[in-house]
């Protein structure tokens, strides 16, 4: 056997197919790449530069005396930027008066992790291969992990079955700590794209060198979440942390208009 | 199928998903077996595709030569290997994260494979690198160092060294 074969062997060993990771990939990049980009110089705005620093210095005065005048101002500002997105606060309060419905479970007990929703052909799932939950909305912790002094956060991915629309209640519980898991934006992704952090903040945390809020829910709103490549599945891609000492058994319950959901995941 | 040399690159294009199907969903196949070669890890491989694929995707106008697609991907894919390599380790020695949150080095658990692996896991980033991409992807050595970023001379010596560290005892010349 030729030492070619004998590497392909090698690694074929450790290289497990991955049919949908092309679809995944994809619809991750395109969730992910809102952020705005700046601008190139044009060569006739060259000269300008010398300038940009003496205008910068004057625009930080201004802006400075403008939030010291006006606090009010910039407090009605500042709740605009952390939650731009219009959401249903009659609807959104109905979901949180809904009873959490999750268990907890000795310390060291098996943690009762599934339900998980298959769907090696993709059909079933949209962009993924499996997912947990039984529907209509369904999760996969998989993404890239970070880790701060307080705990871990994951980069989740949530679909939500294209026949349903409206808002969605998302919360999740240690089972074995009764720990509360904390929703925040991805900070590379300066657009919401209807997933939205909310319930009560949880403090702040430094995630990928941005400050990054906390809080103890996650909304989706359906009509303004990007799709997967297909355009049909609606997606979002938040982070989930789970603070240090978490047992890793975690519990969700997705509520929305007609629908209870329950999963556990073990991460 | 798509023939990179007829693609927009231009950063001008419309960033679609059709955009993406056609220059880069055919590329997280090759990036994936990359990964895996090199991490020996599969979920850290789908990670650092997908990272890499990011990346790609925001600096896919900058690409001057659209020949060089595959191997400019390629070779953001092998940087990504090696940025994922430095963080697991960095993060299981500086954060001490509980057993079931850690991110678990399934290259420690899965390396303990053949010789060979054994082997390759040794070498150097570089040389792991161009094994993996004359070996296991079977490119030519000029596509090779437009990977790694040097000459095809270079790319041959260093292959050369690559394989005499794996296997003292074989014959170069049989084996590339």
């Amino acid at each position: 056997m030729s030492l070619r074969a004998e590497i392909h062997d090698a690694i074929d060993e450790v290289t497990p197919p991955a049919p949908m990771l092309a679809s995944r990939v994809g619809a991750y990049v395109l969730a992910e790449d809102r952020v705005v980009r700046r601008p190139r110089l044009g060569t006739w705005m060259r000269p300008l530069r010398g300038m940009a620093g003496v205008l910068a210095a004057a625009l930080v005065v201004v802006l400075l005396a403008g939030l010291v005048l006006g606090g009010r101002l910039w407090r009605d500002w500042n709740s605009t930027v952390t939650r731009p997105m219009p959401i249903n606060h009659t609807q959104l309060k109905a979901l949180e008066a809904r009873p959490l419905n999750l268990p907890l479970i000795d310390a060291g007990a098996a943690c009762p992790a599934g339900p998980i929703l298959e769907s090696p052909s993709g059909s079933e799932l949209g962009p993924l291969a499996y997912g947990d939950g039984v529907g209509p909305v369904y999760a996969q912790g998989t993404g890239p992990r970070y880790a701060t002094g307080w705990g871990t956060y994951i980069l989740t991915a949530y679909v939500v079955r294209p026949t349903f629309t409206g808002l969605i209640l998302i919360r999740a519980r240690d089972l074995q700590t009764n720990q509360v898991v904390v929703f925040a934006h991805n900070p590379l992704n300066k657009n919401y794209y209807g997933a939205i952090p909310n319930g009560d903040m949880a403090g702040t945390d430094f995630v990928l060198e941005h400050k990054v809020p906390k809080y103890t829910e996650l909304a989706l709103q359906t009509e303004n979440m990007y799709r997967d490549l297909a355009g049909l599945w609606p997606v979002a891609v938040p982070l989930q942390g789970f603070s240090k000492g978490s047992s890793g058994c975690i519990g969700f319950q997705v509520d929305g208009t007609g629908f209870t959901e329950h999963f556990v995941v073990s991460y | 199928m798509l023939r990179v040399a007829d693609s927009p690159l231009s950063s001008a294009q419309p960033r679609s998903g059709q955009t993406f199907t056609d220059l880069l969903a055919p590329l997280v196949e090759p990036g994936y077996r990359l990964a895996c070669a090199m991490l020996h890890d599969a979920p850290a491989a789908e990670d650092a595709v997908q990272e890499a694929s990011l990346i790609a995707w925001r600096k896919l106008g900058r690409l001057q030569d659209q020949s060089r697609l595959r191997a400019w991907f390629l070779g953001i894919v092998a940087n990504e290997c090696r940025n994922a390599r430095r963080r697991r380790w960095a993060t299981a020695v500086s954060h001490g994260l509980p057993d079931t949150l850690s991110v678990i080095s399934g290259e420690e658990r899965v390396l303990q494979g053949t010789d060979l692996r054994n082997a390759m896991r040794r070498l150097p980033h570089d040389d792991r690198l161009v094994v993996v991409l004359y070996f296991y992807l079977d490119m030519p050595l000029p596509e090779v160092a437009a990977v790694v970023g040097g000459a095809v001379g270079a790319v041959r010596r260093r292959l050369y060294r690559a394989v005499r560290r794996m296997r003292p005892d074989i014959v170069i010349e049989e084996a590339i």
